[in-house]
């Protein structure tokens, strides 16, 4: 029995210990998304063209904007970018300085303190005009409903994939309450209040229970009658 | 004692006198399951409970389809048909599948839940709006399945009458969750029938079933895979049951009644039937002379108790629903509108390669079923197929499974003599799972051929009716350790399959919440 109790202690004590550092990993949160598949590039914007796309959801502790851009191969030129709510008000504006590398982007943007919606998103290639090279902004073709501005043309039915981060690298511990209160959203009020405290309860309760039916002490046995 | 009243006092003395039976038999039952069947079952309860908190609404593969199914039933009284072009769903579910963003985030691995309460309000508006709860008639892929599942599940959508399409939802995942706690509960009973003697490993099998991840997440969702394995776990504690007490009314009965509960709650249970059809015959072999009536009266009873559901469901649809029953077998998959060819060469060489090597055969996958469907899926592949864990997991649950089979086969060559006496029951097991293999790979093929070569139709949720063979490969392997290091064994097993539950709700808390 001891060396049953001494694995036992070993195992739920690794995970324990590797929970612990699920939750102490530090990364880029995002505070949003406008779920917009990504999966081809679909604005090209040259030097000084702006695109822009409206109906945005603009997320309480946006602190930069996340898209997939491509430089062929080129440093990146000076990107701006810029939401403005229904009134025209501007809720927020960065800059990303050039040299940056194709790929995941993030452009860095004031802190927004509370959600708008709708907003309108810009995103600029700030490099001045005829200057050479191009960016290409990866989303979705083809979704109705939707229409982007580029260089100030209508495009429909294009949109680009923003995910909007929050400040700085956190864990998940951290994010605690972030996320105990994401767990509340979208679901049932019958449950979306304390679906966040339930969780780890009954996780806890059905591993206590487990070990203590698999220590088979604390369980009278009874044989099943035939 | 006599006079005007007395008929009506011995009436009520009679009727207390039944109820204390009926209690007493409810209680002796109820003593008869062991404490620790009750415990794994309560330990499956809470995990379901905490998949169906975790996972948002309509992420568990088809419960929007499965949802329509019920809202159908509850709401019209009848079963849902096909509408070419695909039907709508009720404006309500309709409704709240846009506002919570469901066609955005379903198979989208990058795209999570509602975030902000912007998002919240919008939901909330939706469900203001009181929208209709009739749709036209169609439950998309759940449109063709036996109305058992969704019978039940109309009794927690009726309970959330005053509610929203997410709170009915709620209700009915509940149920499923309680589903998934029987089930555990049965597939105890089954290995100790089946494996009798050591009883803690039975408690590391039904233990491993417990966590079983991608059971969790089935179960703490609305979909009738989860009466299909409650069904599937009855069908083989019913089998081990003949084998080890022999064929008997009770035992008939007992066979009969889960497999025509699972033929109507989803028709993959007819995998099973071959196995239920061998036992019976052994059954009736086995009792062919001391007790050759009962033997006799228990395979009727499981004949007759098997057909029974499926009898009055086949009137049911011809009289009054008019639903269409899926044709299922091996050549009934005919020619699709886009023109593939189907033969029956094909469909065989496609059920084989569904799980093994092409030999001799043109090669219908460009991937390996084996691993990448089977393997990977059974041991985590969650949502809408849309997430998975890392890639180095699957190779250590390789390294795991293949030391616990391993241990398995060493025991059952140490124990051969026993084996061989009970060759035919292993018989009957492999036949079940030969038998749903065969069934799961004849639905595929008529996917294949249905969607013109497109489509894809395997899941590994469609092998968790053999739930309880997988707690056998454990308890095995486990009782390979002997009496010495088996019970550290078992420990060491019940935390990793823990280990592996937890670490898949914290990938999917992940996958939707961060």
């Amino acid at each position: 029995v001891p060396a049953r109790r001494t694995v036992a202690a070993i195992g739920i004590g690794l995970l324990a210990v590797t929970l612990v550092a699920m939750l102490l990993h530090a990364g880029p949160r995002r505070a949003g998304s406008d779920r917009t598949p990504n999966g081809a590039f679909v604005v090209i914007l040259t030097a000084g063209q702006q695109a822009c796309q409206a109906a945005e959801l603009v997320p309480a502790d946006t602190a930069a904007l996340r898209l997939t851009i491509g430089t062929y191969g080129s440093p990146g030129p000076p990107v701006t970018a810029s939401a403005t709510d229904a009134a025209g008000r501007v809720v927020t504006s960065g800059r990303l300085a050039p040299g940056w590398r194709e790929g995941v982007v993030s452009i860095p943007v004031r802190r927004v303190t509370a959600a708008r919606a709708p907003a309108r998103v810009c995103l600029t290639d700030a490099a001045p005009a005829g200057t050479p090279g191009r960016i290409a902004i990866a989303g979705v073709r083809g979704d109705p409903g939707f229409t982007i501005l580029v260089a100030g043309t209508p495009e429909p039915g294009v949109r680009v994939r923003i995910d909007y981060m929050r400040p700085g690298r956190e864990t998940w511990l951290q994010m605690l309450p972030t996320l105990a209160e994401r767990l509340s959203l979208g679901k049932s009020g019958l449950v979306r209040h304390w679906a966040w405290v339930a969780v780890p309860l009954l996780m806890v309760l059905a591993i206590a229970l487990a070990l203590r039916v698999v220590l088979a002490d604390g369980l009278p046995e009874r044989e099943p009658r035939a | 004692v006599s006079g005007p009243q007395a008929p009506e006092r011995r009436a009520h003395r009679k009727f207390g006198a039944r109820l204390r039976g009926a209690l007493l038999a409810v209680s002796r039952a109820r003593r008869r399951v062991p404490a620790a069947a009750w415990a794994c079952a309560l330990i499956a309860l809470a995990n379901g409970l905490a998949w169906s908190l975790i996972v948002p609404p309509f992420e568990v593969p088809d419960e929007n389809a499965h949802y329509a199914y019920v809202q159908q039933l509850a709401e019209r009284g009848t079963l849902p048909h096909h509408v070419a072009p695909e039907g709508m769903l009720s404006p309500a579910e309709d409704g709240t599948l846009g506002a919570i963003g469901f066609y955005e985030i379903v198979g989208e691995f990058h795209n999570p839940a509602p975030f902000s309460q912007a998002q919240q309000q919008a939901i909330e508006a939706v469900e203001r709006q009181r929208l209709a709860t009739r749709g036209d008639g169609d439950a998309l892929t759940a449109t063709n399945n036996p109305p058992l599942y969704y019978a039940l599940a109309a009794v927690p959508y009726e309970l959330g009458t005053s509610g929203t399409v997410l709170d009915r939802l709620a209700l009915m995942r509940l149920l499923s969750v309680l589903m998934g706690a029987v089930t555990v509960l049965i597939a105890y009973l089954f290995l100790r029938e089946l494996l009798p003697g050591q009883p803690w490993a039975c408690n590391a099998g039904a233990l491993v079933i417990a966590f079983q991840p991608l059971f969790g997440f089935i179960s703490g969702g609305v979909n009738n895979d989860n009466l299909l394995y409650l069904a599937a776990a009855g069908t083989l504690w019913a089998i081990a049951r003949i084998f080890r007490r022999g064929l008997s009314r009770g035992e008939g009965l007992l066979l009969g009644a889960f497999l025509g509960l699972g033929l109507v709650a989803k028709l993959t249970l007819l995998g099973l039937v071959p196995a239920a059809a061998l036992a019976v015959l052994l059954g009736l072999w086995a009792g062919r002379r001391r007790r050759r009536r009962e033997a006799l009266g228990g395979a009727a009873l499981a004949v007759a108790a098997a057909l029974a559901p499926v009898l009055v469901y086949l009137v049911l649809d011809r009289l009054v629903f008019n639903h269409g029953v899926v044709p299922i077998g091996i050549g009934t998959s005919g020619l699709a509108a886009g023109g593939f060819k189907s033969s029956i060469g094909e469909e065989l060489s496609h059920i084989w390669q569904l799980y093994l090597y092409p030999i001799g055969m043109r090669h219908q996958f460009v991937y390996v079923p084996l691993w990448s469907t089977w393997f990977k899926g059974f041991f985590g592949r969650f949502g809408w197929l849309d997430y998975t864990f890392p890639g180095w997991f699957y190779y250590v649950a390789f390294a795991v499974t293949a030391a616990v089979c391993a241990g398995a086969l060493g025991e059952l060559v140490r124990r051969r003599v026993a084996v061989r006496r009970r060759l035919a029951e292993l018989a009957v097991y492999a036949l079940a799972v030969i038998g749903l293999c065969v069934e799961i790979g004849v639905q595929s093929y008529r996917e294949v051929v249905s969607t013109n070569g497109v489509g894809r139709f395997e899941q590994a949720r469609y092998l968790l009716p053999l739930l309880g063979l997988y707690g056998a490969i454990a308890v095995l392997g486990v009782r390979s350790g002997g009496r010495r290091w088996g019970p550290v064994l078992a420990v060491a097993l019940v935390v990793l399959a823990i280990g592996q539950d937890v670490y898949a709700q914290v990938l999917t808390i992940g996958r939707y919440y961060t």
